[in-house]
């Protein structure tokens, strides 16, 4: 429950009239709310104020009727904007914003550090087809920008002679003679 | 934006001809359809720690590979679609870089080769397992035939030279033609480098689809690579030498190197000799004598006639089984 169905409950249970499950709930409640800890607090002064102006137990619903009827003029309710929404959804928005552009400095840091270093850009090896998009004359003092996202394949390092077997070509002999 | 005629040519989906197919279209069909009959003759080889390909050769479990690649591995397997085999060796032939191994497989589906060869400038497809994955497939055109190239210290000729960018496991990787027929296997790649970094591998060579069937024919035959050896390395003749001899027009081939205890020392031929006869006939191609002396399953006693000085000399020699050093 949040706080307002609570406060509907605080005047029956400090009379002694709220039904079990509304009061092990009221009594979760206060244990974390302090506002509401300190409305139940008033809720009860009032109740020991007015039993000692009279002898004898209250009938049953006394409480209930006596105290919500008073309860708004104790205790105004705060006035609801009904275009609260609005200003809901833009704190949303801007928590979302602000995850998304951590995201993206987290993957733009990730990404530099997994670039390859200056000088070595030329050499990097296409890996399953895939090769990070960037300037073709990068300035090491700028940030790298790419076009697209490297995926992220979990692909052995490329050997031209590793694993993967390709033997090279060490040359192209000269002439056209054959053996027999 | 999606419907901007350039989008859908590249997706090939652009209706020519009043809603005709396009070609672009037809040639993707075409392309794929290949594929797809080649894929069933493509196996993943892997030597201990060496991945790469080869080619059901027939439907009892045998299979076509690169032989560097199975050389010194203890465990070999063989991938075919989803089931895995322990191979054989059963043999090697060193001048091709052709290997035979046998798994215990039935109903498998061969290749199917082309007895046409091929020509420069017409297209293939490659299909193998590039990086590890399984029927990757490109299309290339033919560079060139007849190439000779050195890999670790070994020279391997008549192969054929592709523009596809054959990657590390491409070796032993179908070379098709347009119909699905092989036209060759990956062999290797040349690699445009930069400083000491390789960047990617550059026209890639493949053993013609002939020698392929002729190392695999005798292997399987034999039980071992059994092909004619004459020890000598020779050249085709120039018309303005053949002019100054006074020989035909396309006879003759001079010797370039002859190699110690083979059966072209024991003859007496040296360097720049000019051989014009062999076995009684002509010496007019040299493609043509290569296969006739490869072709020797048994030592054979032939009648060599050369040109030392511009005089006619006779050699009987016996052509050798070559000792695939």
């Amino acid at each position: 429950m949040g706080c307002e169905e609570i406060r509907d409950q605080l005047a029956l249970y400090a009379g002694g009239e709220a039904y079990d499950n509304d009061r092990v709930a009221v009594e979760a409640h206060v244990a974390v709310c302090a506002a509401c800890a300190r409305e139940l607090d008033a809720y009860r002064e009032a109740r020991a104020n007015l039993a000692s102006l009279r002898e004898g137990a209250a009938p049953p619903g006394t409480f209930k009727s006596l105290w919500t009827g008073v309860r708004s003029d104790l205790f105004p309710r705060k006035v609801v904007d009904r275009s609260s929404w609005l200003d809901a959804s833009l704190r949303y928005a801007a928590v979302t914003m602000v995850g998304i552009a951590i995201g993206v400095l987290i993957h733009v840091a990730e990404r530099r550090e997994a670039a390859p270093a200056p000088g070595n850009v030329a050499a990097t090896v296409p890996i399953n087809g895939f090769s990070p998009v960037q300037p073709a004359t990068h300035n090491p003092s700028q940030p790298r920008l790419f076009l697209r996202p490297q995926p992220r394949v979990s692909a052995p390092q490329v050997e031209l002679d590793g694993n993967y077997y390709l033997p090279r070509v060490e040359s192209l002999p000269a002439g056209a003679a054959k053996d027999f | 934006m999606f419907c901007h005629p350039a989008i859908l040519l590249i997706l090939g989906l652009y209706p020519w001809q009043g809603g005709e197919e396009s070609t672009l279209r037809k040639l993707e069909k075409e392309i794929s359809a290949v594929v797809e009959k080649v894929r069933p003759s493509v196996v993943k080889v892997q030597a201990d720690e060496l991945m790469f390909s080869g080619v059901i050769y027939t439907k009892d479990g045998h299979v076509v590979t690169d032989a560097s690649g199975i050389d010194h591995a203890v465990e070999i397997k063989v991938t075919v679609g989803e089931r895995s085999y322990v191979a054989d060796r059963v043999d090697a032939d060193r001048r091709t870089g052709i290997a035979v191994i046998k798994i215990g497989a039935k109903e498998l589906m061969p290749a199917t080769f082309s007895v046409d060869g091929c020509k420069t400038g017409t297209s293939a497809i490659v299909v193998g397992n590039a990086l590890g994955m399984p029927s990757c497939s490109s299309v290339c055109t033919i560079g060139g035939i007849g190439r000779s190239i050195l890999v670790r210290g070994r020279k391997y000729e008549n192969m054929i030279q592709m523009t596809a960018a054959v990657l590390p496991g491409d070796c032993g990787a179908f070379v098709a033609d347009s119909a699905g027929k092989l036209l060759g296997m990956v062999h290797s790649a040349t690699s445009v480098e930069a400083g000491d970094e390789k960047i990617v591998p550059a026209p890639g060579f493949a053993v013609p689809a002939a020698w392929v069937k002729f190392s695999a024919d005798r292997i399987i035959k034999h039980g071992r690579m059994v092909r004619g050896w004459l020890g000598a390395s020779l050249l085709p003749l120039s018309d303005a030498v053949r002019s100054q001899l006074g020989l035909e027009a396309g006879v003759g081939a001079e010797v370039a190197r002859v190699e110690n205890d083979s059966p072209a020392r024991k003859a007496g031929l040296a360097a720049r000799d000019i051989i014009v006869s062999y076995d009684g006939q002509a010496v007019r191609d040299l493609d043509a004598l290569q296969w006739k002396i490869a072709g020797v399953e048994e030592p054979t006693k032939v009648k060599i006639v050369f040109l030392r000085n511009r005089e006619a000399r006779d050699a009987e020699t016996q052509i050798e089984l070559d000792p695939q050093k």
